[in-house]
Parts: structure tokens; sequence; C-alpha cells
């Protein structure tokens, strides 16, 4: 054997002449040399990419098992932070994943059938539906955000919250003393209100703004009628015995939703710290399913390279970049944060130039190589849609954990 | 059965085969390592990384042993300083040792370099993923160095600010809520063992798919050595429970970054459910350590008793049973941590039914070495030592899986010295004991096997020497992760530093022992031991495609095949003739 590397692809015959140093033995180019055979490399790529979804699984097993293990102790803290999520958004994003991994099933398929053009184009629109996804996850975190509902110390709830100064005596002795006076003062516990059954509009979750504040270690969301309420907060209200009251945003977001919810805190279990980690888990969630996302359109896009004619692969590298780009002046136009414009901008710029670079210097006449997949070999592409379907999979447990929580009544 | 088929080739093996076209000289240059993809230079280049790690958690051992010589601050007149020290210290021999060198020792040097030699094939499965893997090891690397460094750099120059702290003080396990409130630098440390994860992640799924994959033709499940059988189960829990420890690092990261609170109960999460997804890695990962020692003494045991290994079926199915078995009892690290009695009782005596298992592959060593041939080479000195050493640590386990016993050693020195005999005792003689079988195949040398058995003695007497009071110590109430203590409790530590110092030099011998042989020892024969296995049919060291034709599978240990003719030289018996004494 004379080459160093394993797996060679079929050399530029224009580079390398025509001696590829197969010469001794015929086999496919794409066949590894410590592989006997084809099928024996095929067989042994499934296996080892099962194998790795089955420790993904495992990663984000431990994540399902802390939701398990919080949302079982503390049921009423998920039935009630579950509604500051946005269902339609997160409705629309599942649709969006499973779109993808129909055209990308449909993508293995063409690429077992010869069907090059098929192929690229349905990776393609496979890469619009995991961006379509990512930009739907930017509009709802961006929202949140807003809300002052972030991760950690970025979210109201959180006692390292920079607004919290009164909660950060949780831990503090004298602190602690002091909320315990207040609650000892207060008889009975204030309930938060229920809409009444007759109510026509916005039936749901909302608490009176105006209570007295002794269950301070219990909810009392920053929704209280004077000037530090956000613009977006104050104008989210429902009728409340014919007055006007904020409420939680996903009531107000969602009203077919929250009609069949009626939330009495009987025993005063919401905490702040644990609608806290309601939102911890729900980052840590959607998040590392997010970096999936991204990991699979990856991926995707080096199938999409591999697949692609030497005329195609003429304008896809500046793609990239120009996605980057184009997402963040997108998170920019929601959140108008200047710093995503800053980064947005001259990406953008980058990728037009590069875009007109390639297409000025592509060589117009000489061979056009073709993508690599065939009927004979698309084990790449086969592998990628696995680790896409797993992806989509993962999102379609989040989903319903997160978004869909139905309960039972002041539990 | 197989007879040595006259048409696949055997190359005439008292040919010197040092100078010849091999997987070291195959080409050079610094990027044909750092890139290469040949199974065997990514052994080697694993085997520097992991044996300088072990150097590293060497040296903090003998720090904190020599902190504990005396009641009283060492390493500064500021007790509080000697005491941060100390912490930082257990700490950090703790998490190099465990996540830079036990985890990856067997698996990613022997494994890498042997494993594709027992089956015949010219690689693993994966050969991309597995320089993947090597890259992973030295990132996770950097991380602990930094560790090391951002501790080093605060205690000379404490005016210097870095961000995340320095440092590491958590102890190895990284207990909240003291790790995600500590100054120390648990972001570094957890984010390196987050990425070292992957690199055992990924050797599991690459070993796994070549075992399925890449057995040679006539090599059946049962006709596969026991190695590759270990090697098989221990990547069935690297690629089980890897991803758990990966995602409850990321969890303590966020935790300390963010402040998202899943463990904190300062912000409203649970410390003990961080103990839990820290033991069901931790639990099998012990597993992952002393699963494929398992697997070489086996091998050792077989060719120095030239014997074909006894139980063979057990001791493969045993190994699948301790894997999956260990995935049931991480609870019995916790028995103190207020969980009930109930979960108690079910972790206790699942934990308890581990010992059988363990227990077959021992009783099936020893009946291998009834009536066998014994030669008392330096590898079977240390299987010999293996076998002793884990025995005591297996038996000393079982007072802490009783609840009863155990709620009165848990923390105590009688725990550090259980799983040093585990870990060190027997799974560190394994390592040992293995890197001299295979060293003649790696290196194509021979070392100086008298020298090598004395050493083996002297790392014997220091480690007992070292750990054995700890036993005495601990059942007395001596906790653990302690810089000071009452004076009655001196003669142990004293003992036991200086069992760590001996022990010390003595590996340092070992290492000497090494070097020596690849510098100045004998050309080794392609079989110096008279082993069965496929790696003996390969020259040492093998060529950069391993075999010119792929061998022929047979029995692994029908020792039979071969005749010796040299002390250290076997070839195959061409008047050899299977079916008088073949062995099913």
């Amino acid at each position: 054997m004379t080459h160093a590397s394993v797996d060679s692809q079929v050399p530029d015959p224009v580079l390398h002449g025509p001696d590829t140093g197969h010469e001794d033995h015929a086999h496919s180019p794409h066949l590894a040399h410590h592989f006997d055979t084809m099928e024996q490399q095929y067989d042994s790529g499934k296996l080892g990419m099962w194998v790795f979804l089955a420790t993904e699984l495992l990663m984000f097993g431990g994540l399902f098992c802390a939701y398990a293990v919080y949302r079982a102790n503390h049921p009423e803290v998920f039935l009630y932070a579950h509604s500051y999520l946005n269902t339609m958004w997160g409705a629309i994003n599942t649709t969006v994943l499973l779109a993808s991994s129909l055209t990308m099933a449909w993508a293995v398929r063409c690429s077992q059938l010869n069907q090059q053009k098929a192929l690229i184009a349905l990776l393609l629109a496979t890469l619009v539906g995991g961006a379509g996804f990512m930009c739907i996850k930017a509009i709802e975190y961006n929202h949140k955000f807003q809300e002052d509902l972030g991760p950690g110390r970025f979210n109201q709830y959180n006692v390292d919250y920079k607004g919290n100064e009164e909660y950060k005596g949780m831990t503090n002795p004298e602190g602690m003393t002091a909320l315990q006076a207040q609650e000892k003062a207060m008889t009975p516990h204030p309930l938060p209100v229920v809409a009444p059954a007759s109510q026509p509009s916005r039936p749901g979750l909302y608490f009176d703004p105006n209570s007295t504040g002794a269950d301070k270690a219990l909810i009392t969301p920053r929704y209280s009628a004077d000037a530090s309420l956000s613009e977006a907060q104050a104008s989210r209200t429902a009728d409340v015995g014919g007055e006007k009251k904020p409420v939680a945003e996903g009531a107000a977001a969602d009203e077919e939703h929250e009609r069949g919810v009626q939330f009495v805190d009987m025993n005063n279990n919401l905490s702040r710290q644990r609608i806290n980690t309601f939102f911890g888990i729900y980052y840590c969630m959607t998040g590392l399913h997010g970096v999936h996302v991204i990991v699979g359109m990856s991926l995707i896009f080096w199938i999409m390279w591999r697949a692609a004619t030497s005329a195609q692969r003429v304008w896809m590298p500046p793609l990239p970049v120009l996605a980057i780009g184009a997402y963040l002046i997108f998170i920019y136009g929601i959140s108008h944060v200047a710093g995503f414009l800053y980064v947005g901008i001259p990406l953008l710029i980058l990728g037009v130039l590069w875009l007109v670079l390639r297409f000025v210097t592509a060589k117009r006449s000489g061979p056009v190589t073709e993508g690599e997949f065939s009927d004979a070999y698309f084990a790449p592409v086969d592998l990628v849609g696995l680790y896409w379907h797993l992806v989509d999979l993962i999102w379609i447990f989040l989903f319903p954990l997160l978004y869909l929580i139905h309960g039972k009544v002041g539990s | 059965m197989s007879t040595v088929n006259p048409s696949v080739p055997i190359r005439p093996l008292t040919e010197p085969v040092v100078h010849g076209d091999n997987y070291l000289n195959h080409q050079r240059g610094i990027l044909s390592w750092i890139l290469t993809l040949d199974h065997k230079r990514i052994g080697i280049m694993y085997m520097i990384g992991v044996m300088s790690a072990f150097a590293l958690g060497g040296f903090f051992a003998m720090m904190l042993r020599t902190e504990l010589l005396t009641p009283g601050p060492t390493f500064s007149s500021n007790a509080t300083t000697a005491w941060d020290f100390y912490n930082n210290m257990f700490t950090l021999h703790g998490a190099v040792m465990v996540f830079l060198f036990i985890i990856p020792a067997v698996p990613a040097i022997l494994g890498n370099f042997v494993m594709p030699l027992m089956l015949g094939a010219k690689d693993v499965a994966f050969p991309r993923l597995n320089l993947l893997s090597l890259y992973c090891w030295i990132g996770g690397g950097v991380f602990f160095v930094y560790v090391l460094l951002s501790g080093v750099i605060h205690s000379i120059m404490p005016s210097v600010t870095l961000p995340g702290g320095y440092g590491l003080d958590t102890g190895w396990t990284f207990y909240t809520p003291y790790s995600t409130t500590t100054g120390s630098s648990v972001i570094a440390a957890t984010f390196g063992a987050f990425i070292l994860g992957f690199s055992s992640i990924l050797t599991g799924v690459n070993f796994l798919a070549t075992i399925h994959t890449l057995r040679p033709k006539g090599m059946t499940w049962f006709k596969m050595p026991l190695f590759c059988w270990a090697l098989y189960a221990t990547s069935v829990i690297q690629i089980l429970a890897t991803p758990v420890l990966a995602i409850t690092l990321l969890l303590l990261i966020a935790e300390r970054a963010l402040g998202i609170g899943i463990f904190d109960p300062h912000l409203g999460g649970d410390p003990v459910l961080y103990q839990h997804f820290f033991w069901f890695y931790s639990h099998p990962a012990v597993y992952i350590m002393i699963l494929p020692g398992m697997g070489v003494i086996s091998e050792i045991v077989a060719t120095f008793t030239h014997k074909h290994i006894f139980g063979y079926k057990f001791i493969a199915l045993s190994s699948l049973a301790i894997a999956l078995l260990g995935f049931l009892v991480w609870g019995h690290h916790m028995f103190v941590s207020g969980q009930s009695s109930v979960t108690n009782a079910i972790f206790s005596a699942i934990t308890v039914l581990i010992a059988i298992p363990s227990a077959i592959k021992v009783f099936n060593w020893m009946a291998t070495m009834y009536g066998g041939s014994i030669r008392l080479n330096t590898p079977f000195c240390y299987a010999l030592g293996f076998i002793g050493l884990f025995t005591i640590g297996g038996l000393t386990g079982l007072p802490l899986a009783a609840i009863s016993t155990d709620v009165h050693l848990t923390d105590t020195y009688f725990v550090v010295a259980h799983f040093h005999y585990v870990m060190v005792g027997s799974m560190l003689f394994a390592f040992i004991g293995g890197m001299y079988y295979w060293y003649p195949k790696m290196f194509g040398k021979m070392y100086n096997d008298k020298v090598g058995r004395y050493l083996c003695l002297a790392v014997y007497l220091g480690f007992n020497l070292t750990f054995f009071p700890q036993f005495i110590a601990g059942t007395n109430g001596m906790p653990r992760r302690y810089a000071s203590y009452p004076d009655q409790y001196q003669i142990y530590h004293v003992l036991s530093s200086i069992g760590a110092y001996s022990m010390g030099l003595a590996l340092v011998g070992v290492l000497i022992n090494w070097v020596s042989g690849l510098r100045s020892g004998p050309v080794a024969a392609a079989n110096p031991w008279g082993a069965n296995t496929l790696e003996w049919e390969a020259t040492s060291p093998p060529p950069h495609d391993n075999f010119a034709v792929a061998p022929e599978a047979g029995d692994p240990y029908e020792m039979a095949r071969w005749k010796q003719v040299g002390e250290y030289e076997w070839v195959i018996d061409p008047n050899y003739k299977p079916g008088l004494n073949a062995h099913h």
C-alpha cells in the first residue's frame, strides 16, 4: 500500500493523473482500506451511528430525569410556570421540524435512487426547516428575555436577579427572619384570585398584584400597577370582576390553551425559587436541543457539499456566512440589541462579497464533477439523516413536556 | 479447529524486524503522527499522554501524603493556606487520576494498540473517530493543566486575578452546593472532564462497532479473546454511562455560570439530585476502569500458565454481567445522604450481587493456574498481584455495601483504602502487567525481565505499606479528605506516606526499566511468550497494515500450536495436529 490515508476519495484526474494506486485491486473509491466490502463498511457505519444516537439519548435523558423529578415533586410550579411559554410558536416549531424530517428522509431516498437534483433540493429544504426552527426559537427566547424571564440570574424569579434586592436575604439569616416574621403576622394566607366561571374572556392564571406581599417567598410576579411595568406587561390585562388586571404572559398569549386551566395555589407551594428552576430546566433542555439543531444543520450542509456538482459548489461556501449574518440581523430586528447588528452586517457583507468573488472567479469551462452519492454509496446521507431524525424526535418529546402541561386543580 | 494454513504466509519469525518497515518508521515527521489514522500510533500517543498524567497525579499524591505526615500544617506556616493547598492536592490527585489516567489507560493504550491486531483487522472501525478521541483527551487535559496552572499562579502571585477562580478544591466528586459556590476554577475543570467524557464515549462507539463488524471469518463471539470481551463490556458502559456525566457537568457549569438553580438549594435546587446524577455515571465508571484490566489478566494468566483459560464462557459473560449490574447500584455512594431505607436496602442488595461475577472471574483464573505450566515472568507477577489485591479490595467492598457497617465506615479512610486496592492494587497492576506483556509487540524490544520482577515486588510492598494501614485508620475513625487529625492516627499516616514514597520510587524504576529496554534491550521475537491470540502472529513491532494477509482465526487459547525455540521466542509448530488437545 502506498497511500497513507485509509479512506481515499476519487483523486482529481487533472491533478493526479490516471494512476490512483488502485490498479492492483478494483473497488469502490469510497471503500476504506480496513474494510473488506462496502457492505461491511455500511453496516459498521450504521451501527456506529445508532450507538452514537443512544449516547445522545442518554445525555438528554439526564435532563428529562431532572424534569421528571422536579415536576413530580412540584407539579404546581410546572403548571403555573409553563403558561409563560407560547404554545403557538412551540407547535409551529414542531411542525417545521417534522416537515424537515420528511424532507431529510426523502433526500436519503433520492440519494439511493440517483436523483441528484432532488437530493440537493431536499437537503436545502431541510436546512430551511432548521433555519426556520432557529428563527422561531429566537423569537421565543427574545420574548422571554424582554420579560425578564431569562435563564438563571436573568430571571425575575431568581433570588440573585438584579432587581430582587429583597430576596437576596434568602440565605441571609436576618433577611430570613424578617420574612418569617412577616409570614407569621399574616393570617389567613391570601389566595390568588381565580376567575369566576362566568367570566367571558380570559379565564386563567392571574394574581392579585396588590396583595400585601406577606408571602414574598411565594409568588408575587412583578406585575404591579406602577411605572416599573414594561410596556408588554402593561398591555396584557384581563377582566377580573369588571376590573382590568395584568395577567401572566402565557394566559394572554394563548387563550385557547388557558381556557381549561383553573389554578388555585391552596398550599402556597409556588415558590419563586422553584419557578426559577423550571426556567432553568426549560433553557437547558431547549438550549441543548438548539445546539444539536445547529450541529445537525452543519452536518446537512456538509452532505450537501459532498452531493453537489462542482458547478453547484461554486456558490456554496459563502452560504453559511450569509445565513449567520442574516440570522443575527433578524435577531436584531426582533430584539433591537445593537450588538447583533454590529456582527451581523459585516458577516452579511462578507458573505455577499465572497459569493460575488466566487462567481467571478469560477471556471466557466472544464469538466463538471458529479456529486459523490449514488445508489452505490449513500451511507453518509443516511447517517446524517438518522442524526437529524433524532434531533426532531427529541423536540417531539420536549414540546408536550414543556408546553402542554395540564394538571389537577390545587395540588 | 484450524490447522496451520500453508497458504497464509507467516513471516520467518527469527529475522530482525525492528529495522524493517513497521508502524514506527512507516512515515516520518511530526505531522504523520499528529494526523495519523493508525490505531497503533494513536495508542502510543495516548500512552505518552496518559503516563504523563499518571506522573502528575502521582506528584499530587506525594504532596498530600507529605502534608499528612504530621497533624499540623506542613506546606505553609499559615494553617488555612496549608489546608487549602491540601484540598487542592487531593482534588487534583483524584480528578487527574480518574479522568486523565485510569479511565483511558487500558482501553485507549492497550485496547487501541492490541485489539485490532487481536481481531486480525487492519484498524478499528472508525479510524478518524479514534483520532478525534485522542484530540478530545488532549483537549480535556489542557483544561486540567490550566486549572493546575491557575492554582500555581495564585499561590505565587496572589494579587493576580484570573477569571473563573484558582485551583480546584471541591473533591473530584464536585458535590454541590460547595462546587457551585466555591471560588476555585470549577468551570474549567468540569469542562475539561466534559471533553474527556467525549474521548471515552467515542472510543466506546469505535470499539463496539469494531468488535461487531471487524471480527475475522471463523471468529465467532465465543472464539474471541477475553480481552476483546472485556473491551466490549467496557464499551457498553462507556456508551451508556458517560453521557450522563456529560449532562451533569454541563448542568453544573450552567449552575455556576448562570445560576439556574437545579442543584443549589439557595436557588431552589436539590443537592442530592446532583449526587444521583453524578454517581449514576461514576459508579459504572469504576467498571470502565476495572473490566479492561480483568481482560488483560485473563490473557496474561492463560499465556503464562500455557493453558487454555478455564471457564471461558463464564469469564466472558461475567464481564457483561458486571457491566449491566454496575448500572443498578449507584446509590451505595449515597447511603447517608438522607435517602429512604427502602432505597438503601435495594442498592445494598444489588451491590452485594456484583461480588458474584467478580468472584467467578477470580476463581476461573485460579482454576486456570491449577495444573498449568507456570512461568513467573514480569507480566505474570503483576497478574498474581492483581488477583490477591483485587480479592482484598473486593472483600472490603462488602462492609461498605452493608448499610449497618457503612454508616460507620463511610467517608473514612476505609473507603479510601478500599478503592485504592481496586484502582491501584488491581487496575494499575493490570495496566503495568499489560504494558509489560505487550511491550515486545509494541516496541520490538525486550526489557530486563529479572529487574522487572524485582520492581514488581517493590511496587507490591510499597502499595501495601501505603494502603493497608489506611484500613485500620478508617475503622478507627480517621475521616477522609482531612488535612489534620488527632495524634493517635499519626502512626497510620506515617506508615502510609513512607509506603507512598517507596511505591513512587518503585514506579519510577518501572519507567526506567521500560526506557532502558527501548534503548538497549535485545530485539524481540514476534511471539516471546507463546500466546496464541492473533497479535502474536504479526511481527514485533507490527507493520503499518498489521498483517499482509488476514490471519485465520481459531481458538485463541490453543497454546499447543506454538513451540518454544528460545527463552523469549516461540514459533508455529509445523507438526502440531489439533484434535488431540483441542479444547472447546
